[in-house]
């Protein structure tokens, strides 16, 4: 398996998420903070890195502290130059309200700035960040869909070309810089329903899922597989991808009081205390997009997994919960959301990365090899 | 010279008849403004919607070439660019002066021969899904309507099935076959790298037929292509955007090369 750091660049005043609610006033953003923000979490990115870390990700928020990277593509830019190793998974840019030959350039230029390092999630998006550019919701599915074949195709295309699409017209599209990766660089589509799971499939895209329980994860894995079967290919483990929260700690007591800790802070009432979803309109219902509304809405009872941790305990425990989940779920790659402040985070980040990420590294790794094996003799 | 009401399956054009070349050649007709020939593709004649939006905006001439449809078998020409020069004589027979010209498929290739013939006539120039350049042979017809609709509809379900006639078929098909030429005609592409036209080249991005990367060959040889993917669409775009397909047509008959400069009021309010 790999694992995959999540750089949030939270804006380290945790006190500012308490006193207000989405969208978060803007005049109480301190340029000093967020100074000291993103030196952390830079610093959180090279430290990764050092320690063995497979990628440093990035993700899309819009309009609050939780995390500061509103353009995720250009935070990435950043980090191309303090991680020097690890691959930047850009998790991703939110297609259905962006413009998708910017999007395209962007990566473009993110892969050229990385030496073709790049992993991109195209996303659809959740409800809130609907409203950032103000995009009716009921059309987020095709949008999302017409801009992931649009931004592939301009990614590829070798002359120059007009698009003609239902949301998206651009007579004239000729990207510059080209990706460095060829034909373009790995590309993650949700899967966090059964129906954006096949699409995947069908767009021969990795599958990326947050926050599920494993049997959900499984579930969706699974049709997934057999989804791509039937388009004729199979996915590597490295296209098998989850998000989750993880508290690391040196004992498992520790570790317990830290997840109590994090659910009390998410509870009733509570706001996303890291902030990975920022909060929802006023007059909606957390639902993830990606799963479309009927879908979303039936997981909203279920438990999306945003107020609790999916990996909790001391290194040994650690590494055990991550075999089970892997062989659960069948996943290959997980993108981790460390908690606690910039202290807690950095001291969790070395004893993960001594202690647990070289023995996670040997998980999955026979099967992978004999797949590979019998790819070769087939 | 007669001009009647069409039938009903082309209701909206008035259907007329023009001796040409020594065929008798029917040709419909709808709109005004800037004059607009339509060459069909190798199914036949069928103006749908897309055409009844397209002459919203000019003059749409629709040709029915000789030996498809209802007219009888032809079996004279034997080259496309024989076929070409009895399109050329019937759009004379009109006197229209300068024109654009639109084909599809087969008709794309057609048009691609006629312009090289009638340059100085051919203002501007639309190749649909054109079959003028392959990198194979055709594959072979499509017999039942199930199959014709799955090759030419990125989304089957939601067209009528195409009405098939198997003389028809039969009496097109051979002659296609005949007068087609190789995939890649050098002459045919020699006259297109020199075309000055200013030349459309549309694609469905789920196109069955002629595979849409082709498109890339079109605005590669020639001096003043602009080569566009519809999205969603498959061979049979027209039919399957026409609000899409007329909206560009239009556009770019209208503002040529300038077409890619936006010339729509993005001010929401003043």
């Amino acid at each position: 398996m790999k694992v995959s750091y999540l750089c949030s660049n939270s804006y380290i005043d945790g006190r500012t998420l308490a006193r207000a609610s989405y969208p978060y006033p803007p005049a109480l953003y301190d340029p000093e903070v967020g100074t000291r923000s993103v030196e952390a979490a830079l610093a959180h990115a090279r430290l990764a890195d050092e320690l063995g870390f497979d990628w440093v990700s990035v993700s899309e928020h819009h309009f609050a502290p939780g995390l500061l990277t509103p353009n995720p593509l250009v935070f990435a830019g950043a980090l191309t130059q303090v991680v020097r190793r690890a691959k930047i998974a850009v998790l991703g840019p939110i297609v259905s309200i962006n413009n998708p030959v910017r999007v395209a350039e962007e990566i473009a230029l993110l892969d050229l700035l990385s030496g073709g390092r790049v992993v991109v999630f195209l996303l659809r998006g959740t409800p809130n960040e609907f409203t950032t550019y103000y995009v009716n919701p009921d059309e987020t599915r095709a949008r999302t869909e017409e801009a992931v074949a649009l931004i592939t195709r301009a990614l590829t295309e070798p002359r120059p070309f007009g698009w003609e699409g239902r949301y998206f017209r651009f007579p004239t599209v000729a990207v510059w810089p080209g990706p460095t990766q060829r034909p373009h660089p790995p590309i993650f589509s949700s899967g966090n329903s059964l129906e954006s799971a096949t699409f995947a499939a069908r767009q021969r895209h990795g599958l990326a899922i947050s926050f599920r329980p494993p049997a959900g994860v499984a579930e969706a894995v699974a049709h997934y597989k057999a989804e791509c079967a039937r388009q004729g290919w199979q996915p590597s483990l490295d296209q098998l991808l989850y998000r989750g929260f993880i508290a690391v700690s040196e004992t498992d007591a520790e570790a317990e009081e830290m997840r109590a800790r994090f659910a009390a802070s998410r509870g009733a009432g509570a706001r996303p205390a890291g902030g990975h979803v920022a909060a929802t309109p006023r007059n909606g219902v957390f639902a993830d997009a990606n799963s479309g509304q009927a879908d979303g809405a039936a997981r909203a009872g279920e438990g999306f997994g945003l107020g609790s941790l999916q990996f909790w305990g001391s290194p040994a425990s650690l590494v055990t919960q991550i075999r089970a989940f892997h062989e659960t779920t069948g996943v290959g790659v997980l993108d981790l959301i460390f908690t606690g402040g910039p202290q807690a985070v950095d001291k969790a980040l070395r004893l993960f990365g001594s202690e647990v990420l070289p023995r996670v590294h040997q998980i999955g790794v026979s099967a992978e090899h004999e797949r590979e094996t019998a790819h070769v003799a087939d | 010279m007669s001009q009647t009401e069409a039938p009903a399956a082309f209701a909206g054009f008035n259907e007329r008849y023009l001796e040409a070349d020594g065929f008798h050649i029917r040709c419909l007709e709808a709109g005004s403004g800037p004059p607009l020939v339509v060459l069909h593709g190798g199914g036949g004649l069928a103006p749908g919607r897309a055409h009844a939006l397209l002459a919203e905006r000019c003059r749409l001439i629709a040709f029915e070439v000789p030996g498809f449809g209802a007219s009888p078998v032809n079996e004279r020409s034997q080259s496309m660019p024989e076929l070409a020069h009895t399109m050329h004589l019937a759009i004379a027979a009109l006197g229209l002066g300068r024109y654009a010209l639109l084909g599809s498929s087969f008709g794309g290739r057609l048009a691609a021969w006629l312009a090289l013939e009638a340059a100085d006539e051919v203002e501007a120039l639309v190749l649909v899904a054109p079959a003028a350049i392959l990198r194979e042979d055709p594959q072979p017809a499509a017999q039942s309507p199930q199959e014709i609709a799955a090759r030419l509809y990125a989304h089957p379900e939601r067209q009528p099935l195409p009405a098939v006639d198997p003389a028809v078929t039969e009496k097109q098909i051979a002659l296609v076959r005949r007068v087609f030429g190789p995939a890649r005609a050098p002459d045919l592409e020699a006259g297109l790298g020199a075309l000055q036209t200013p030349t459309l080249v549309l694609f469905g991005t789920e196109d069955r037929v002629t595979a849409p990367d082709l498109g890339r060959i079109y605005q590669e040889i020639m001096p003043r292509c602009q080569f566009v993917l519809v999205y969603d669409a498959g061979h049979a775009l027209a039919q399957e955007r026409p609000e899409a397909f007329a909206r560009i047509v239009a556009d770019f008959i209208a503002r040529k090369a300038e077409f890619v400069t936006s010339a729509g009021d993005s001010m929401l309010s003043p």
